[in-house]
């Protein structure tokens, strides 16, 4: 399901996604479609994915700070100034975790290649969650990698920690088999997002 | 295949020392606790184990969360999100022993464990193995207790007889400790059939006199074999004087002026010649007034010359007071005697424990007792070993002997010179090759000598708490670790540190339940009040202090004496 475009970037892999609105995507997303902690895959022109996920939401409203009378009343705006409505909109902060070539093959951590402006975000299905988080093979390490957490630990964001947290949840949930491992990371970060900070 | 406690976190600060992290929700990894991680050794899967030496939180509640002792953190924590329940996370610290080679014990392999390696908790069965080199019941086992860090029984600590019957044993506590109960658990255990030792106890307390339910109890009997306690009392005891030394007399006749030594040596040297070991005191009495000359005694050389400036005054003078000395302490005390002394061969004998009471005897008369029994009983040893003594002789002891002595601190005390002093250290470094061997009892290390201290290299250690004590135990006691030695004044009544040459490794025990009764319990002084005022004693001082009933009045002759 398409959530969204790309229309800014403040680094390799944080992205500024702008989510449609009304009439811009069949159907149009929901904010449960792009909530805090969202994996979405970001479309390439050669068929490759970057996969992120959304760390943050901000509410665009070119309205706010202009509370004088308008002449023309609030219903009227729909027919007479439709653009000026149009600048109402959503951004959402995807962070880009890794990446997923046309063949499927998994890359977590910063990926090799940058995304273009207006690229289309879609959320990824279950299924595709897995995929990305299943590194196959005989070499160690082979099966459920989170290889992208130490990245997102780098990030600025106060919001990082409870990201790493709702990361791991949704995971766990997929991956019920594994976790054990993952309590044992979810249970440390909990301790210092929530228990450290407030001491 | 057991289940990890814990992950190697990597080597500590020393080079035997590991490091690694355990959640331990059961609580399972205590201080002396014992783990293990498994290592390929020259080829051989091994179990390296290693003893717990410290522990530290790695995950603690904020100090703010506790601001109210009703509140407890763990709620505050749930208020926050924070609801994963255990949240324990231990540093571990551990002493590497190695793994544990019959022949040569434990080994160390020399290289810690890979970090991230499993940590297991040691089973009882493979301690019970490593641990000990005796086993329970077999000959030379004295079980003692069990490890203190496992559940009572779990893991039985038997120290080896071998070891300490002939490199010594010390038993080191507080008072109240529990001291005397070990030595008596020992002593049980030395007198089941399965050890039939031949053991003394210088007892100067009178609190081993309980041993004699051995006799009655079935534990001490076996296919005929059955233990026998022999107690001295104060009243049976009786030195030879001729088996007093030079140097005993010195000790025992008070204030000896340097003419008097000299008399006294000559005096001693003549008897010896002409006596061997069979003077008496009066043969010392003569030598003394002949001055030690071999010449004859006349009633000139004890009297008081008239003239006060004849030079032979002086002398008249030492030689009156010395015979003084020797009749007020020789003659005059029940424990010298001129020709009856105990005899070795009834107060050492397999399947024997003669207690020696020494209470109500001096304290310098003690001592005398104890340096010529031990020299006596070192003599015979090494006369029979040497063959110069042969079946029928006095000096004849064709068995090993070990003797047990209570406050040893008296015997052999630091920072002063007593009879037997001496004696003891020649036995602590020579009685090995004789089969003599000593167990001291002391509950100030710190006034007990510290070369005889060392000397015992099995070391059986409770409860001290005095600076001073825990110092002299460092100093002398080299086979037990700084960690274990901080753990002394933790121990509780009847917990022991157990180290040295009797047991493969350290380790802390919770001594078992004697078969006899405990002799020195302390008095209950507020139950003995109470019985005070007990009824039947009421009764019983109203009838004894009660005036004399009248009795008709006498008549005849027996009333002018009335």
């Amino acid at each position: 399901m398409l959530i969204g475009k790309i229309v800014s970037s403040s680094s390799h892999v944080e992205y500024l996604c702008q989510v449609y609105g009304v009439g811009e995507a069949e159907p149009a997303p929901m904010p449960a479609d792009y909530g805090f902690g969202t994996f979405v895959a970001i479309e390439e022109s050669d068929g490759a994915e970057l996969i992120g996920v959304i760390y943050d939401t901000t509410l665009m409203n070119p309205e706010f700070g202009s509370l004088g009378p308008r002449l023309s009343p609030q219903e009227d705006l729909r027919v007479f100034s439709p653009d000026y409505l149009s600048e109402r909109v959503t951004l959402v902060g995807v962070v880009a975790l890794g990446a997923m070539g046309p063949d499927g093959a998994v890359h977590q951590g910063v990926p090799a290649v940058a995304t273009t402006i207006d690229a289309r975000v879609r959320c990824l299905d279950p299924d595709e969650i897995r995929a990305f988080h299943r590194v196959d093979g005989d070499r160690p390490g082979s099966g459920l990698q989170l290889a992208y957490l130490p990245m997102l630990t780098g990030m600025r964001s106060p919001l990082t920690p409870y990201l790493m947290l709702d990361v791991i949840a949704r995971v766990m949930r997929l991956f019920p088999e594994e976790a054990p491992r993952l309590a044992l990371l979810s249970d440390n970060l909990a301790w210092k997002a929530r228990v450290e900070p407030v001491g | 295949m057991h289940t990890p406690i814990g992950t190697t976190k990597g080597p500590g600060e020393t080079p035997h020392e590991y490091t690694f992290i355990a959640p331990d929700p059961e609580q399972r990894v205590k201080y002396g606790e014992f783990v293990y991680y498994e290592a390929t050794i020259d080829g051989h899967e091994r179990h390296i184990l290693g003893r717990v030496t410290r522990r530290a939180p790695l995950r603690l509640y904020p100090d703010t969360f506790m601001a109210d002792p009703a509140v407890p953190p763990q709620t505050v924590a749930e208020l926050l999100g924070f609801d994963r329940g255990v949240h324990d996370l231990f540093e571990i610290t551990a002493t590497v022993l190695g793994y544990h080679d019959p022949g040569m014990g434990f080994v160390n392999p020399r290289v810690p464990p890979r970090s991230g390696a499993p940590i297991y908790i040691a089973p009882d069965a493979m301690l019970a193995e490593v641990l000990c080199r005796s086993r329970p019941g077999e000959q030379g086992g004295v079980h003692i207790g069990s490890l203190l860090s496992r559940p009572t029984g779990a893991v039985p600590v038997t120290l080896d007889a071998r070891g300490f019957t002939s490199t010594h044993l010390a038993i080191i506590a507080s008072t109240g400790a529990g001291k005397s109960y070990l030595a008596g658990v020992i002593l049980e255990e030395l007198m089941q059939p399965h050890n039939r030792a031949a053991v003394l106890v210088i007892d100067p307390h009178a609190e081993y006199d309980t041993l004699v339910d051995m006799q009655l109890h079935e534990a001490f009997s076996c296919d005929g074999y059955r233990a026998e306690v022999k107690v001295v009392r104060p009243r049976d005891i009786q030195v030879r004087v001729g088996s007093l030394s030079l140097g005993d007399l010195r000790y025992l006749l008070p204030n000896l002026t340097e003419p008097m030594h000299h008399v006294l040596q000559n005096a001693y040297n003549q008897v010896t010649r002409k006596y061997k070991d069979k003077w008496t005191s009066g043969h010392l009495k003569v030598a003394i007034r002949s001055r030690g000359k071999d010449q004859p005694v006349t009633d000139q050389g004890y009297a008081i010359p008239d003239d006060p400036l004849d030079e032979r005054t002086d002398e008249d003078r030492t030689v009156g007071a010395l015979i003084w000395r020797v009749e007020s302490v020789l003659e005059n005390s029940s424990v010298f005697s001129d020709h009856t002394s105990l005899p070795l061969e009834e107060l050492f004998c397999p399947g024997q424990c003669t207690v020696l009471q020494l209470n109500e005897i001096p304290e310098r008369e003690q001592q005398i007792i104890v340096a010529t029994l031990l020299r006596r009983l070192n003599q015979a040893r090494m006369d029979t070993v040497r063959q110069r003594a042969g079946e029928g002789d006095e000096n004849y002891l064709p068995y090993p002997a070990f003797v047990l002595i209570e406050e040893a601190h008296n015997f052999a005390p630091a920072n002063a010179d007593v009879v037997t002093t001496q004696i003891l250290k020649q036995i602590l470094s020579e009685g090995r090759k004789f089969g003599v061997s000593v167990g001291l009892i002391s509950q100030r290390p710190g006034k007990l000598d510290g070369d005889v201290l060392s000397q015992c290299m099995t070391q059986c250690i409770m409860r001290i708490v005095n600076p001073v004590d825990q110092a002299r135990v460092a100093e002398s006691v080299e086979s037990v670790g700084r960690d274990l030695l901080a753990e002394l004044p933790a121990l509780s009544k009847g917990q022991a540190i157990v180290a040295g040459s009797s047991v493969n490794t350290p380790v802390m025990v919770q001594v078992r339940t004697r078969l006899t009764p405990h002799g020195a319990e302390n008095p209950d002084a507020p139950a003995e009040w109470g019985r005070y005022f007990s009824a039947e004693r009421e009764r019983q001082r109203r009838r004894d202090n009660a005036a004399p009933a009248d009795t008709p009045i006498h008549r005849g002759i027996d009333r002018m004496f009335r």
